[in-house]
């Protein structure tokens, strides 16, 4: 069995990479990919996991954490959608009237 | 009926009460407060002619009825009631003379239709409610608390006109100039409170007592290090800063001639007879601590001669009648100040008393000319108003022979006595006293002379112009008070006769005397006994061996020189300015020797500057303080909100920043790595 | 046709904080100490175990079937579903127009006709030009 250290270092990767994307990609749809790479990071840290302990709960609540995503995106393009109306942009620096 | 005393502080609050009246009920009331202020006087003066009874058949009272602040092993600061001899006579004296104020107020503003008058009532019951309770009170606090509340009444009543320019500002000048000398009171109210750890006047716990037990050694007060009789010396003289302010003696006497813009009642009532009575007074109370230091009894005793020669050669120039009236008050104070300065402590309330009188009824006849000569008060257009205006005439004389000092009324008694004392105790050992002695003689002259030229000017000789052809007629509001004080300033002096007494051996005549003197009881240290024994022991004022007939004939041939010199010049058909003579010896006599125009300039070279520094300074430092608080939360706040700027992926950086920053905090404590 | 190329208008200065987090993540796991796992049993049935720990079945063991242990997920079964409906009537909140009031604004195209018709015969060109006023937005 491979050993922890590097499915974690692995999720702790594809983590960091969508934290990345989050903070320094401009496009708005690019944004909610990023979210969906963490998603799907702490994914990988489940399955594996269920597998060390034997335990399946892990992966049965990967799917769960799918479900919410995925529900979580739809309303995400809701919300682009809307800040595109009003901003003519899906550029997240344009919209920044809620400020000081 | 010793149940009177507790109807002591009913004296002084009944005029609170008409103060209240005329205040809030003044406007629906028919002469606008008047009839609740005679009411309340004449409610005083019948308490205070009670409790005077109740004192002459034994009666003594020293009561605290409220602790204001207790102290936490700290002093006291408590109001009380204090009646004896010297303070139910004073009481008589000003609720008689504010009695016979409101009523004369009916004549001179109510009849002329003035407006305003709640606001005059109520500032003439507050005034009377706070003179009779200064007069009362039983500890030094209290008489500061109460002599600044009589100080502003007489800036509000001075300042009754206030729609014209010039009575604001005298209000202002008056209220300033005495404000000045009362810092002084104040720095030594305080410093009473720290040697001594109390302020009372009398019973064995009080100041002078104490201090005088200090002199002796047998108990010990805080002196600062110096010696005790120098600080009671220094005490002492910062008290008198606040009695020189408010009784008008050099150097701070400027602001009464300038007070004569108020009303003529309010002349009479407060700035002749009570309010700057209340410094003298004040002195007389203290007198057992005044006593025990000779410095300070001198330099009373000289500020007094000089006022007194001062004031006097100033009143001669003048116009207009109540300015002369003015300098006569400063000059007639200075007077007192030298009787109690040269150990004369009945002789100086002898004075105060007939002063009180004579005045009052000195000013109010002048109110009367003003009435008659529809408020015109230059003299030199006024004359011959003795045929049509007699009641006031022979009133006005009987005043003016009591202040030049001509027997038997009642200021020759009283200001022959003050100068004898001065004499005997100069030559008895303290030669010093023989030089405010030659002033005070040397005023008396001028008195003469000042007094009975303006008798001449107004009510001798032909009118002077139509008004004085005319006079405006004056009821009987107008001439009861003057009829009073008339009869009053004629005998009043017949309380103490010391000369007669001396002649014919009978101390009888000396009823002041053995008034004011008391044996036993607490209220010990307030008799006349021990005052003299003071005065020997800790002054070292003894009386020479000589009789009161000479000098007194001494003073009254002064008095007689200065009167017929009036009569020659001025008792003419015609007068004409004599004083023009004097050329610019009387240029200088006008303008007051310049001391006005010199305390307007201290006040802008050196106060003005000084209070601009420490305003600069409050503003800048105590401000300055509040302020840079504030001032960094503000600057914070606006330097932090910054972060907030609305562009998402921030928040997100700012997010993860934490989000490591709590890790690495978490591991190191945890022991992860 | 020019080959693609990394987005160089995008602030790479952000980042540092995604490598920083990373640093710190990593240096915590391959410090970690896990101990020898477990593994599943060698002829378990996965797919069949998800599917009954969906529902809550099988808790005692189905016969015939090896299952690996798990909890039961019936609750968040239910609540996912529903919180997929909520998502999706959201979105479509989210996306629809903001529109007026006013029924003129469905008669946007060629409703004349409609107009004409349902208002009767007194209608001209006037209340049409009036009717149309209200209806952009």
């Amino acid at each position: 069995m491979v050993p922890p250290q590097w499915y974690l270092l692995l999720a702790t990767a594809v983590f960091c990479i969508g934290v990345l994307g989050i903070l320094t990609r401009r496009n708005a749809l690019i944004f909610l990919m990023s979210v969906e790479l963490m998603l799907n990071a702490a994914n990988i840290n489940l399955v594996y996991f269920s597998q060390f302990w034997g335990n399946v709960t892990g992966q049965t609540f990967s799917l769960f954490t799918l479900a919410l995503a995925a529900a979580e995106v739809a309303i995400g393009i809701g919300i682009i959608l809307v800040l595109y109306r009003n901003f003519d942009d899906v550029d997240v620096t344009k919209a920044v009237t809620m400020r000081w | 009926m010793a149940g009177i005393f507790d109807f002591a502080p009913a004296i002084a609050l009944l005029p609170f009460l008409s103060f209240l009246i005329a205040l809030f009920l003044g406007d629906r009331m028919p002469k606008g407060g008047a009839l609740a202020g005679i009411v309340a006087t004449g409610g005083s003066l019948l308490l205070a002619l009670m409790t005077f009874g109740a004192v002459s058949s034994g009666g003594r009272q020293q009561m605290t009825f409220y602790v204001w602040a207790q102290g936490v092993e700290a002093v006291d600061l408590t109001l009380g009631v204090l009646i004896d001899p010297l303070s139910s006579m004073m009481l008589i004296i000003v609720s008689l003379v504010a009695f016979l104020v409101h009523l004369f107020s009916l004549g001179y503003m109510n009849d002329e239709g003035e407006t305003g008058l709640p606001r005059y009532y109520a500032g003439l019951g507050l005034f009377t409610f706070s003179m009779l309770a200064f007069v009362m009170a039983d500890n030094l606090l209290m008489a500061f608390m109460f002599f600044e509340l009589v100080g502003l009444c007489s800036f509000l009543l001075i300042g009754f006109w206030f729609r014209e320019p010039a009575p604001p500002s005298a209000a202002k000048k008056a209220f300033l100039v005495t404000r000045f000398g009362d810092y002084f009171f104040l720095i030594g109210v305080v410093a009473v409170f720290a040697t001594f750890g109390t302020a009372q006047f009398a019973g064995p716990e009080s100041f002078p007592h104490l201090a005088e037990q200090a002199i002796n050694g047998e108990h010990a007060v805080n002196t600062l290090g110096f010696e005790p009789t120098t600080w009671f010396t220094i005490v002492g003289l910062l008290v008198l800063g606040g009695v020189i302010g408010k009784s008008a003696q050099f150097p701070l006497h400027t602001w009464l001639p300038d007070a004569m813009e108020g009303p003529t009642p309010v002349s009479a009532l407060i700035h002749a007879a009570t309010m700057v009575a209340a410094g003298v007074y004040l002195v007389a109370r203290m007198y057992g601590f005044y006593a025990l230091s000779p410095t300070a009894l001198a330099i009373i005793a000289f500020i007094g001669g000089f006022t007194a020669l001062v004031a006097a050669t100033m009143g001669v120039v003048k116009r207009e009648i109540k300015q002369v009236l003015a300098y006569s008050t400063i000059s007639q104070y200075g007077y007192m100040m030298l009787g109690l300065g040269a150990g004369g402590y009945v002789a100086a309330t002898f004075h105060l008393m007939t002063h009180a009188f004579f005045k009052a009824l000195l000013f109010l006849g002048a109110g009367s000319v003003i009435i008659a000569m529809h408020h015109n008060e230059d003299m030199w257009d006024m004359g011959g108003l003795k045929e049509k205006m007699p009641v006031t005439y022979w009133t006005f004389l009987s005043g003016s022979l009591a202040l030049a000092g001509i027997v038997p009324f009642a200021g020759f008694w009283s200001k022959d006595e003050i100068l004898y004392e001065a004499l005997v105790h100069g030559l008895g050992g303290s030669p010093l006293l023989l030089g405010a002695y030659a002033m005070g003689l040397v005023a008396v002259f001028f008195t003469g002379f000042y007094t009975f030229r303006m008798v001449f000017l107004t009510f001798h000789g032909n009118p002077r112009s139509e008004t004085a052809r005319e006079p405006h007629g004056v009821r009987w509001n107008v001439k009861f008070p003057l009829v009073v004080l008339g009869i009053l300033a004629a005998v009043a002096g017949l309380v103490n006769m010391t000369p007669v007494a001396d002649l014919t051996g009978n101390h009888d005549f000396e009823l002041l005397v053995k008034w004011l003197e008391f044996e036993g009881g607490d209220l010990a240290g307030l008799s006349l006994a021990n005052y003299h024994h003071l005065l020997e022991e800790f002054a070292g004022y003894h009386a020479a061996e000589l009789s009161p007939i000479l000098p007194g004939l001494l003073s009254l041939g002064l008095a007689l020189a200065g009167a017929l010199l009036a009569w020659r010049l001025y008792n003419v058909p015609e007068p004409t300015e004599h004083t023009d003579r004097l050329g610019s010896a009387k240029t200088v006599l006008y303008n007051n020797y310049y001391q006005d125009e010199y305390q307007v300039w201290l006040a802008e070279s050196v106060t003005y500057p000084l209070s601009r520094a420490a305003d600069k300074f409050d503003q800048g430092i105590v401000d300055g303080v509040v302020n840079g608080v504030s001032s960094v939360s503000l600057l914070s706040g606006s330097r932090v909100k910054r972060i907030q700027t609305g562009v998402v992926p921030t928040y997100a950086t700012l997010l993860t920043l934490g989000l490591t920053a709590l890790l690495v905090v978490l591991g190191l404590l945890g022991g992860w790595f | 046709m020019s080959s693609p190329e990394l987005k160089s208008d995008i602030s790479y200065t952000r980042g540092l904080a995604a490598l920083a987090l990373f640093v710190v993540m990593a240096a915590v796991v391959i410090g970690a100490n896990f101990g020898a796992g477990q593994g599943y049993p060698g002829d378990a049935n996965l797919t069949a175990s998800i599917g009954y720990a969906m529902f809550n079945v099988g808790i005692e063991g189905i016969s015939g079937q090896t299952l690996v242990d798990s909890e039961g997920f019936l609750v968040a079964f239910e609540i996912i579903d529903l919180v997929l409906v909520a998502a999706l009537a959201g979105a479509v909140l989210l996306a629809r127009r903001e529109r007026s009031e006013s029924v003129t604004a469905m008669l946007a195209d060629g409703g004349r006709e409609l107009k004409r018709t349902i208002r009767g015969d007194s209608s001209n060109d006037d209340t049409a030009d009036r009717a149309h006023d209200g209806g952009d937005q």
